[in-house]
Formats: structure tokens, C-alpha cells, sequence
């Protein structure tokens, strides 16, 4: 059976060393075992490891495990810094190595493209760009240098994504806000900041009519949605209390969770079992998070291994097939 | 068949409204409501729509009546008394948990209740435990976040110490979370929907990576609204304290080990949300909860997921263990 990994990341080192240089509250710190980590001030955000950078031992830990495709992308903190220079020269080289990657492993390596999301000319311009150079879909941090995802701002960036159909991951990183929510302290932005990045990007995208204005473009919550499969309920129940003037949505917060799509990095069977309960199994698409130090390659074959075969089938490849046409 | 109790339920007063418009700005304000009377808004932006209920225990013990409900451990949500300086604090505190404590005399078989405190003035807050304590109070409520800060914050021990000497049950009770301006709660009604579930989340993840749970064994917390997002975090956390040394640095075991020594409510909307959480947190530690008389408050929905649950779980979580930990 083919799988494939829908969530795994890739850094490459000329994107980290322009990062080291110009991502201003992003910051480099070296840590008690020697090795660097990425921070935003001093909430941690990303630990690099060798796979990140090293496409050989990428396709070697996947011949391992049993990953047929893996579908990369930059993770945080993306290209959201350094002015408009630089952001650019940073997608440009992110999806540059991606495009080389996949030219060296046309069979395993797919990719979703970065985009400049700051300056929505170069965006639109970088999406065409990569689109053409074979991207997959696109990749999203939950937040845009602290504004929103729903900002007016980017409108014209979502516009030509909807116009291509595109598979957008919207991924987490440190949420407005960390600082104040002490989120250095326990690595709590791994526990708790990202779901909360990505539930209320998601979230507002909801409330706010995102998917009446985009409804071609295919939404992926990362980490099995954060945590709003288990707000469903709250939102049902707020739908009908709420105020329709205070939501532009046309549907119900349901339909549109049902709309979307999430991976299944749960490490929990019982998480991910509720995930499809809610969302239906034709909407959750395996992913590791590789080599993300909590990345769970292993619980994703155990989760998925453990539901009815048709439903393994549709996570495992058949969903991801048709999402991003392979 | 057992009780029911309902261990999620508010209730706020007269006087302490009328002081919470006379002293609770510029940041909380009382505003016309657009779907009620009135609204208590943080910075413009409503958060607790006041329903006439909550004002009324004759009107609330026949809607319990209605819905099924034998008893109520009622307690004020927010924004509670966290406003004010220490007098206008202590006084807001002090009038609800006497209106309380009256509440209980009048209907001995229906109402039990929760101490608000005021918890920025420890030591006014230890003394009001022990008075609430003496009236009748068989647990506390606090929010989620305190004024910006957080419940592990050490100018807050003699009062945890307090409450945990006592044993007492807890209710973490979100409010406005910290980070709400950058987070941009104030669009589409976010505060409530998404943003209290963030504020109990940290509140209570935070404790569980602090050891906080070490420190103050005998104290026993009730995650709001099913533990808000926690049951579904659950693998997360323990794979994050499985792979990251920071993590690790106050506890010794599994973050899942904390979600099952801390209780939880069943204010959550679906059926399968309520299993997770059981599932979660096993079946001695989910408590039959309500919201009621909030607009999503849902007495009858929430007790027919509950009576719904397998027969040796439901009667666990209809009342009887809202009977032993309240020692009711």
C-alpha cells in the first residue's frame, strides 16, 4: 500500500543562514548539548535536526519505515522577516532546494511552496514562480508576523491559491502572544502555543466566511486539527446562541470542519479515532512530522493500523492522491 | 437512581453588578446587551452575557426542577471579583459568598457553592477561605488567569496552600485569556468560543509541566467545559515530555498522569467529545456540569450525554462523585 507523508519538513542551510543573519526576534541560541535551536525572542519554535537539511538520509529513514512519498515543506519560522529583500531571497531559496529535491527523487519527494506572505505582490509573484516548477501546495504559518490570516492584507495571495485549487498547510508557530503566556517556560509553545495558533487561525477563517470567498482552495490544520475537533460542539451550540451579526459565515461550523482537511499527528489512537468521528475519514491524511523532535513516524503506522482497512487506505494514500493530484 | 449534580452552574448577585459598573473600568465595563439587558465586556468586547437567571435562585431551582437537576454547587463566573483595589476586592468577594451562604440556608436541598476570592490580596483571600469555609462553602472557583497573571505565580502559594490543606475542589474557570489583543479575540465573538478554552488550557498545562500537582497533592482541580481542549492534547503533551529535556525539568512522570489526578465538568456539545474526556481522564474524575444560565449553558442536553454514557460510568458522573469530592 502506498503512503504518504503529508506533514514533514525541510530546512535547507542557505534559507538558515540568511535566518541566522536578518530573522530578527528569530534567533539562533546554542543549547546546553551543544546543538542550535530556533527561537522567537526566547520562546522556543524550532530545534533543528540532521534530516531537516539532508534529503539522502530523508529517503532512507522513509525506505525504513515504509513512506512511499513525502510531501516537504519549510517549517517554522518560514520567510515571515528580515524585509522584503530578504523574505523574498529566503522563499527563493527554500523552494529552489525543494525543486532540486525533487528532481533528484521524482518519485518521493513532492513539495509545498513558502511564499514572501508580507509583500503580497512578490507573493502571487513566488507562487506563480514555483507552481510552475512543480509545488504541490503551499505552506502557511498560523500567524504572519503576528497579524491574522484572515487580514484583508493578504487577500490577493489567497485569491490566486483559490484559483489554483491549491492544498494550503496551515502550520503553527509561536502565537501572539507567547511572551505574555510565558511559553519559554516547559516548552510550552510546542504543547499548547501551536494548537492555539493554528485553532484560532482556523478558527477565524471559519467565522469569518474565509471558505464562502475560497471554497476551492483545500485547507489542512496541522496536528490533527490543534484542537478544534474538540471545540465542535462549542461552536455548534455557539451557532445557535451567537449573534449572526458578530459571524459573516454562511454555513455551520461544522460543514466547514468538515470541509477542510488535517493530518493524523494525534500520538494518541483515542485523539485520532475522535478526530474521524467528527470530520469524517476522507478529510485526515497521514503525517509524521519528521524530524521534528516529537515527530512520531511510528505511532502515525500504529494509529492508522489499528482502524478498517478502507479507512487506513484513505489516510494513508488515497486522500492525499486526490487532494494534491498524484 | 443517583443525583444529579451539577458542579458547572453560576450564579451572579445584585450588589456586586451594581459595583462592578460603579468600579470595574475602564478595562470591564456593563453595556447594553445586543441579544440580552446587558453584557460584561472586557475592553468593548462583550464576554459574559448576563441572563436573568443568574440573579434569581427561585427561577433557577424550577428550571433545575424542569431539566432534572437535584443540585447545583453554584459559583460566580467571570469576571468574578478580580477588579476594584483590595477593599472594592474584598467587598465584591465578601457580599457574593454571603449571598450565597443565604442561598444555601434558604434551600438547603438544592444549592451548595463555591467561594469567589480575592486572590491578588493572598492574605485577604486566605482569611475570606477560611469565613466561606465556616458559612458553608464546599469549594472555591478561580479563573484560569489571574489579571495577566498566572495561577503558578508564587505571590499565589498561601492560597493554593490554604485550599489545599483543606482538600478542596477547585473549579479553573476561564475568563478573558492572557494575550487577548494580539491574539485579536475581540472579532467574531472569539473570547468565548475559542478564547476560554485557551485560557484554561495554559492555566492548567502550565501547572501540570510546574509540578505544581506535586507541590499541592491534596488539592483537587476541575478543568472547565470537559477540560476545555486538554483530553485532545493528552499525546501531545507526553510526547513532547518524552522527547524534550524542558519539559521535564519539575515532573517525573507523564503529563497523561496529571490529566487523570484533575477532574473535569461536562460542559462540552457532542457525544463524543464527553467519551473522549471520560475515556481521558477515567470515570471517576468527570463531574456533571452545565454553564447554565449562560447562553450556552445546557442543563438537559449536557445530562442527556451524560445518561447516555455506559451504566457503571454514568451514575459516576450524574453526582456520585460530585458527593465524594464535595463530601455532599
Amino acid at each position: 500500500m502506498t503512503v504518504i507523508d503529508v506533514h514533514t519538513h525541510a530546512y535547507t542551510r542557505e534559507w538558515y543562514e540568511i535566518m541566522r543573519k536578518h530573522g530578527g526576534d528569530y534567533n539562533i541560541q546554542v543549547r546546553p548539548d551543544g546543538k542550535e535551536e530556533i527561537f522567537k525572542k526566547n520562546t522556543p519554535v524550532a530545534f533543528p535536526q540532521p534530516g531537516h537539511f539532508d534529503y539522502d538520509l530523508r529517503i532512507k529513514q522513509m525506505d525504513a519505515t515504509g513512506i512511499d512519498i513525502s510531501i516537504v515543506s519549510l517549517t517554522c519560522p518560514n520567510v515571515y522577516w528580515g524585509g522584503e529583500e530578504i523574505s523574498c531571497a529566503a522563499a527563493v531559496a527554500s523552494n529552489d532546494s525543494m525543486v532540486d529535491a525533487q528532481a533528484k527523487y521524482p518519485d518521493r519527494i513532492r513539495w509545498y511552496t513558502s511564499l514572501p506572505w508580507e509583500y503580497p505582490e512578490k507573493a502571487v509573484k513566488e507562487l506563480e514562480r514555483t507552481v510552475a516548477l512543480g509545488a504541490s501546495g503551499v505552506m502557511v504559518l498560523a500567524n504572519i508576523a503576528g497579524r491574522s490570516l484572515t487580514d484583508p492584507f493578504f487577500a490577493p495571495i489567497w485569491q490566486a491559491i483559490d484559483d489554483k485549487a491549491l492544498p494550503v498547510l496551515v502550520h503553527p508557530t509561536d502565537p501572539p502572544g507567547a511572551l505574555d503566556m510565558d511559553m519559554g517556560s516547559y516548552d510550552l509553545s510546542w504543547s499548547v502555543g501551536f494548537m492555539f495558533d493554528t485553532t484560532l487561525a482556523i478558527t477565524r477563517m471559519i467565522f469569518d466566511g474565509f471558505f464562502d470567498k475560497y471554497p476551492n482552495m483545500k485547507i489542512i490544520a496541522s496536528h490533527g486539527g490543534g484542537a478544534l475537533p474538540y471545540l465542535v460542539g462549542r461552536f455548534e451550540k455557539g451557532d445557535e446562541v451567537e449573534l449572526p451579526a458578530r459571524r459573516v459565515m454562511k454555513q455551520k461550523p461544522t460543514d466547514y470542519l468538515r470541509h477542510i482537511y488535517y493530518d493524523c499527528i494525534n500520538y494518541d489512537v483515542r485523539a485520532m479515532k475522535y478526530l474521524i468521528s467528527i470530520v469524517g475519514h476522507e478529510h485526515v491524511m497521514f503525517g509524521t512530522d519528521w524530524p521534528h523532535q516529537v515527530f512520531d513516524t511510528k505511532g502515525a503506522f500504529a494509529n492508522t493500523a489499528e482502524l478498517a482497512n478502507d479507512q487506513m487506505v484513505a489516510i494513508r494514500s488515497r486522500n492525499a492522491i486526490k487532494v494534491f493530484n498524484i | 437512581m443517583s443525583k444529579v449534580i451539577d458542579v458547572h452552574t453560576h450564579m451572579y448577585t445584585a450588589g456586586w453588578l451594581e459595583l462592578l459598573k460603579h468600579k470595574g473600568g475602564p478595562d470591564l465595563t456593563v453595556e447594553a446587551g445586543l441579544d440580552s439587558p446587558e453584557t460584561v465586556c472586557y475592553k468593548g468586547a462583550s464576554f459574559c452575557v448576563l441572563e436573568p437567571p443568574h440573579f434569581d435562585f427561585e427561577l433557577r431551582i424550577k428550571n433545575m426542577e424542569k431539566a432534572g437537576v437535584d443540585m447545583a454547587v453554584v459559583s460566580m463566573p467571570p469576571p468574578g471579583v478580580i477588579w476594584g483595589k483590595g477593599d472594592v476586592c474584598l467587598e465584591a468577594a465578601r457580599m457574593t459568598n454571603n449571598e450565597f451562604a443565604q442561598a444555601q440556608k434558604d434551600h438547603p436541598d438544592h444549592i451548595r457553592w463555591m467561594a469567589v476570592l480575592p486572590w491578588e490580596y493572598p492574605e485577604m483571600a486566605v482569611e475570606e477561605i477560611k469565613r466561606a469555609c465556616d458559612m458553608g462553602a464546599v469549594a472555591a472557583i478561580v479563573h484560569g488567569s489571574i489579571n495577566g497573571r498566572h495561577l503558578t505565580d508564587p505571590d499565589f502559594i498561601p492560597v493554593w496552600q490554604e485550599l489545599d490543606d483543606r482538600a478542596l475542589p477547585v473549579l479553573v474557570h476561564p475568563t478573558y485569556p492572557i494575550g487577548t489583543e494580539l491574539m485579536e479575540l475581540d472579532r467574531y465573538a472569539l473570547i468565548a468560543s475559542t478564547g476560554f478554552m485557551i485560557d484554561t488550557t495554559l492555566a492548567i498545562s502550565k501547572m501540570i509541566f510546574d509540578g505544581f500537582f506535586d507541590r499541592f497533592p491534596n488539592l483537587k482541580i476541575i478543568a472547565s467545559h470537559a477540560g476545555a481542549t486538554l483530553p485532545y492534547l493528552a499525546g501531545r503533551f507526553d510526547r513532547v515530555w518524552d522527547t524534550t529535556e524542558r519539559a521535564k525539568v519539575k515532573i517525573k512522570k507523564h503529563p497523561s498522569e496529571y490529566l487523570k489526578h484533575i477532574y473535569y465538568d461536562s460542559v462540552t456539545y457532542r457525544q463524543e467529545s464527553l467519551e473522549l474526556c471520560v475515556n481521558v481522564a477515567t470515570p471517576d474524575h468527570v463531574l456533571y456540569g452545565s454553564d447554565y444560565p449562560f447562553n450556552l449553558g445546557d442543563m438537559e442536553g449536557c445530562l442527556e450525554r451524560v445518561n447516555n454514557l455506559p451504566e457503571n460510568v454514568k451514575h459516576k458522573v450524574r453526582g456520585d462523585n460530585a458527593m465524594r469530592i464535595f463530601n455532599l
